[in-house]
């Protein structure tokens, strides 16, 4: 039984004058109660439900809170604390709202740019003399600054320079015009340019009133809290970014920024520095919007994909593939699995990757959608993944896996053995807040049209009145958002440890926001039979891999791999019941003579079983399966190939967020399509720009096959 | 020397209805105006504000400032205040949302310092929980396992066949099919164990309160379950000393709010508020 604790709930304190003294774990100005290096990681519990079976564990790994710097340009006010305490099911204020996950989450870990730390805590809080420099006048885009607030907030052209301004924050503004250009031979630029020493010291305090959050919620065998944070790197405005998540109870000293660490190279070499296992200390990078990095998040060795290839050594290889098992498929900018782009090299032609895509490629093909970007690989120097400019089809993850096993054949050594989780990237500390129906849940995507700043505090249900149809359907930049997805871990029980060793494992996968539960094996004898045994777990461990592994030798020549798969419908909450499966598909990618190839099998359930979604009303109509299981084999393997399997599990359709949104105000007010014109608020909602309906899906981390198998 | 004389073109001015009219009215508005004192014209730049901009130059540059510099600094700092001054006149700073969220930021900084929480009594936490008691209830817990029926027409007939033959003892997951959640659930709640089973499921625990023994089929959205209770808690009334950690942060949070409506109330007694009648929906 733990006592009143001497550590209270700093999101208020912080922003107290009063208080702030007082508080030794928040104080933000103060490092103090360093935990000693030795004692990284206390020895874990045996939760009374631990199964050697291991049980499905629901997380978000990429959250940000008031701490992180566009965050707080949003708005956002609450801390880490606070979106600790929403992943655990309790409600959070937010800009007047309060929020409160639909079932709490089993793990997160909340990952706030480390670059900007300090500033942010500095430029965000009147009482620090810095508040009025005018670094912190631009950082907060303040209209003191510009005189231009107004404009800004009404002329889209300008809000739009705003936005993009405020998202160049990270890189280009940042470098080039808050500091000192950084010119051959001058130093590089630092963290804490501006107020040296109180930067530094407030940088601390930051990252260890993150870390007191950690400890204050986390709750072995009940709640897992993770610590991490973000790395923010990005290269000729292409995203390199990735979340770094620490195993163990103490992370490292200091959070390592872009400022400290340039490219992902020098990240890894930080990170092997910082964090040694023999110190006892763990950790993970976890790239995530490979669908942003232009060619630049999943390097090639060769240029053809890329003017920015990585030669990999065996080493270097091994080192990334050791650092980087996982990476996040999907969130609320869009997911990275795959993208439709028939014809293009690494453009798929699997019509389920127009899921959920933020850019669209163009083929050249005449059908092209209207708003499709050119192949970063084909302009001139790969520069805008980051900004949309540009779409790179060779960068997602399914091409990164096919391109890791060409890197195989070549070194012996695949970079890209990439697992999958999702997350959210909530910048509301809201961890896990997928409900895209409900104000939580989609207030995340308004909070993001940055350049609406009034309208950001309007809740996005409409209330039936039409003068505030402008302020709810406000896609204009953020439509192609959506509310995130889910990690989700096969762990013996909820510890950190154990948490921790599933993602190292890849026993892991994507959600897109349901609660789904999907499992998978892979081996060389299953029984055809198995899913109607309650043995498939201990057959599938014991004769095979779990998702994530690597398929044994095979027992004897001229056997084909089989894999078990099995998924279970999100029951839902009683107010957002979940959708019925549709499907289940393997994807599978191998090799041959120095190309790669891709094919999606259909292996459960029944893409045509006539489920529809009538987005006049956005009913649903049709069944589906509540649980789909199979054992299947691949019939077509050829065992000199180096191969990658994946499941990926798909609900029936349904209407997507923004279609429910358009819906509702149409039903309201009696409208359809044939009254909207290009100028109303309504347009976007009849102009296919956003798709009408989604299929919500999971997706399985890959099972490999190599054939000299090492 | 002639008494002095206003020119021509001032005594023509003068004569003017609109000016005398504007000449009483700022008169009047002055003598009657409450609360509207004559422009303050006055641009101090104090002792301490030039240490504070002297401070700042070396932070940033890591040297004083030479005395151009710091004059230039002044120079500055009073043209801001001059261009403030006049933009406030102008009314520049109405209608703007982030010149009005951070006043509002900044005031609301400026109550929760003048009114901070106090430390709670043993006593004021004590009445906070009574007050909040629904809150720290503990929910009834069940310790169960299952065996699983995938949904097919026979399913209900297959759980019965294999029910006939279940020794009291087996553990879950021994005969059926492959269910993804596992067979044996640890002191779930009933969301809990709605959000693994779905709806309708738990009704047939609550009518079975602690049964070590197999009974069934039940139904779930997935298909038919056996089932075996092998703990079942009941709902616990509150209790102050297994919540006092949570009861503090939550009386801190609410005794914040508190504090700040309290503070904001008593300033709305300055003004005359009106809130007016809405007319149609």
């Amino acid at each position: 039984m733990k006592s009143v604790p001497d550590m209270p709930d700093c999101r208020s304190l912080l922003l107290s004058l009063a208080t702030l003294a007082l508080i030794g774990g928040c104080d933000v100005r103060g490092g103090r109660d360093h935990a000693s290096p030795l004692a990284r990681t206390a020895p874990e519990p045996e939760c009374a439900d631990a199964t050697p079976l291991r049980q499905p564990l629901f997380g978000d790994l990429h959250v940000h809170t008031s701490y992180s710097l566009d965050a707080a340009q949003l708005g956002n006010t609450v801390d880490p604390f606070g979106a600790y305490r929403y992943a655990r099911g309790e409600p959070i204020e937010y800009r007047g709202n309060t929020l409160r996950i639909d079932r709490p989450l089993d793990f997160a870990g909340i990952t706030d740019h480390s670059e900007f730390l300090a500033e942010t805590q500095l430029c965000y809080d009147p009482q620090y003399a810095a508040y009025e420099d005018p670094y912190c006048l631009l950082v907060r885009g303040d209209s003191s600054l510009f005189g231009l607030g107004p404009i800004f907030a009404e002329l889209p052209i300008m809000s739009q320079l705003y936005s993009g301004f405020q998202s160049a924050m990270y890189g280009l503004s940042a470098v080039v015009a808050l500091n000192p250009v950084t010119l051959p031979g001058q130093a590089p630029v630092t963290n804490c340019q501006w107020w040296r020493e109180d930067c530094a010291t407030a940088r601390r305090g930051v990252w260890e009133a993150t870390q007191a959050a950690v400890r204050q919620n986390h709750s072995p065998c009940e709640f897992t809290a993770l610590h991490a944070f973000e790395w923010t790197g990005s290269q000729n405005i292409n995203g390199k970014h990735r979340n770094v998540v620490f195993g163990t109870d103490t992370p490292i000293d200091l959070p390592i920024s872009y400022f400290d660490a340039n490219d992902e190279i020098e990240l890894w070499n930080a990170l092997d520095a910082q964090c040694r296992e023999a110190d006892g200390c763990q950790a993970l990078a976890i790239p995530h919007n490979a669908n942003m990095g232009g060619g630049f998040m999943f390097r090639p060795s060769t240029p053809a994909w890329s003017p920015v290839g990585l030669p990999y050594s065996a080493e270097l290889a091994a080192q990334r593939a050791r650092l980087e098992p996982l990476t996040e498929l999907t969130q609320e900018k869009g997911q990275s699995e795959c993208i439709f782009g028939p014809g293009l090299p690494f453009g798929s032609a699997d019509e389920l990757c127009q899921f959920e895509l933020l850019a669209k490629v163009c083929t050249g093909s005449p059908d092209d959608p209207q708003n499709c970007q050119p192949r970063c690989s084909d302009s001139y120097q790969a520069i805008g993944g980051y900004s949309n400019s540009c779409v790179e089809p060779a960068d997602f993850v399914r091409s990164a896996l096919r391109r890791g096993l060409l890197e195989q054949d070549r070194s012996g050594v695949n970079p890209f053995k990439l697992g999958f989780i999702g997350s959210t990237d909530s910048h509301i500390s809201a961890p896990g807040g997928v409900m895209e129906r409900s104000r939580a849940g989609i207030e995340e995507v308004f909070a993001q049209d940055s350049g609406e700043l009034a309208r950001r505090h309007t809740p996005p249900v409409y209330s039936g009145t039409p003068a505030e149809i402008p302020a709810i359907i406000n896609f204009a930049t953020y439509g192609r958002y959506n509310a995130g997805g889910l990690a989700v871990v096969w762990a013996e029980q909820n510890t950190r440890a154990s948490v921790f060793a599933a993602l190292q494992r890849r026993e892991t996968y994507a959600t897109s926001g349901p609660r789904i539960v999907a499992r998978a094996f892979g081996g060389w004898d299953f029984p055809a039979d198995l899913c109607d045994s309650a043995t498939l777990v201990e057959t599938g461990y014991a004769q095979g891999v779990p998702m994530g592994g690597d398929l044994p030798p095979a027992p004897a020549a001229g056997q084909a791999p089989v894999f078990a798969v099995s998924a279970s419908m999100d029951p839902g909450v009683p107010t957002a019941p979940g959708m019925p499966l549709q499907r289940i598909q393997i994807v599978k990618g191998w090799t041959r003579d120095g190309e790669s190839f891709e094919k999606v099998f259909e292996v459960a359930g029944d893409a045509h079983n006539g489920a529809r979604v009538d987005i006049d009303t956005c009913e649903t109509h049709g069944a589906g399966f509540s649980q789909l299981c199979t054992v299947w084999q691949d019939a077509e393997f050829d065992p000199q190939a180096a191969a990658f399997y994946y499941a990926r599990v798909v609900e029936n359709p349904q209407c997507r967020w923004s279609q429910y949104e358009c819906t509702q105000v149409f039903q309201a007010e009696s409208l359809s399509c044939a009254d909207i014109d290009a100028a109303s608020p309504l347009a976007r909602c009849c102009d296919g720009s956003m798709p009408a309906t989604v299929q919500e899906r999971a997706w399985t981390s890959p099972i490999w096959y190599r054939p000299d198998n090492p | 020397m002639s008494r002095p004389r206003l020119p021509q073109a001032w005594r023509r001015l003068l004569a003017e209805p609109v000016l005398q009219f504007l000449l009483i009215g700022s008169l009047a508005y002055l003598v009657v105006g409450k609360g509207s004192p004559s422009r303050p014209t006055e641009i101090r730049i104090s002792a301490a504000e030039q240490h504070l901009l002297s401070g700042q130059f070396e932070r940033n540059n890591r040297r004083p400032p030479s005395p151009q510099e710091l004059q230039f600094l002044i120079e500055q700092r009073i043209d801001e205040r001059v261009l403030v001054r006049e933009a406030q006149d102008l009314a520049l700073d109405q209608g703007d949302e982030i010149v009005r969220r951070r006043l509002l930021q900044k005031m609301q900084f400026v109550l929760q310092s003048r009114a901070a929480p106090a430390t709670p009594t043993a006593a004021q936490l004590q009445d906070y929980f009574r007050s909040h008691a629904e809150r720290y209830a503990e929910p009834a817990r069940y310790t169960l396992e299952h065996i699983y029926f995938r949904q097919d027409p026979e399913a209900a007939v297959r759980a019965q066949a294999v029910l006939q033959d279940l020794p009291p003892g087996a553990p879950g997951g021994s005969a059926g099919d492959h269910f993804d959640y596992g067979y044996r659930f640890v002191d779930r709640t009933l969301p809990e164990l709605r959000s693994i089973f779905g709806p309708g499921f738990t009704a047939a625990l609550q009518a079975r309160p602690q049964e070590a023994a197999w009974f069934g089929p039940v139904r779930s959205l997935y298909g038919q379950h056996l089932l075996r209770i092998t703990r079942a808690t009941p709902a616990l009334a509150p209790r102050f000393e297994a919540a006092a950690e949570q009861v503090y942060t939550d009386w801190l949070e609410a005794e914040r709010k508190r504090l700040l409506a309290v503070e904001t109330r008593a300033l709305r007694e300055r003004y005359d508020v009106r809130i007016e009648a809405r007319d149609g929906r």
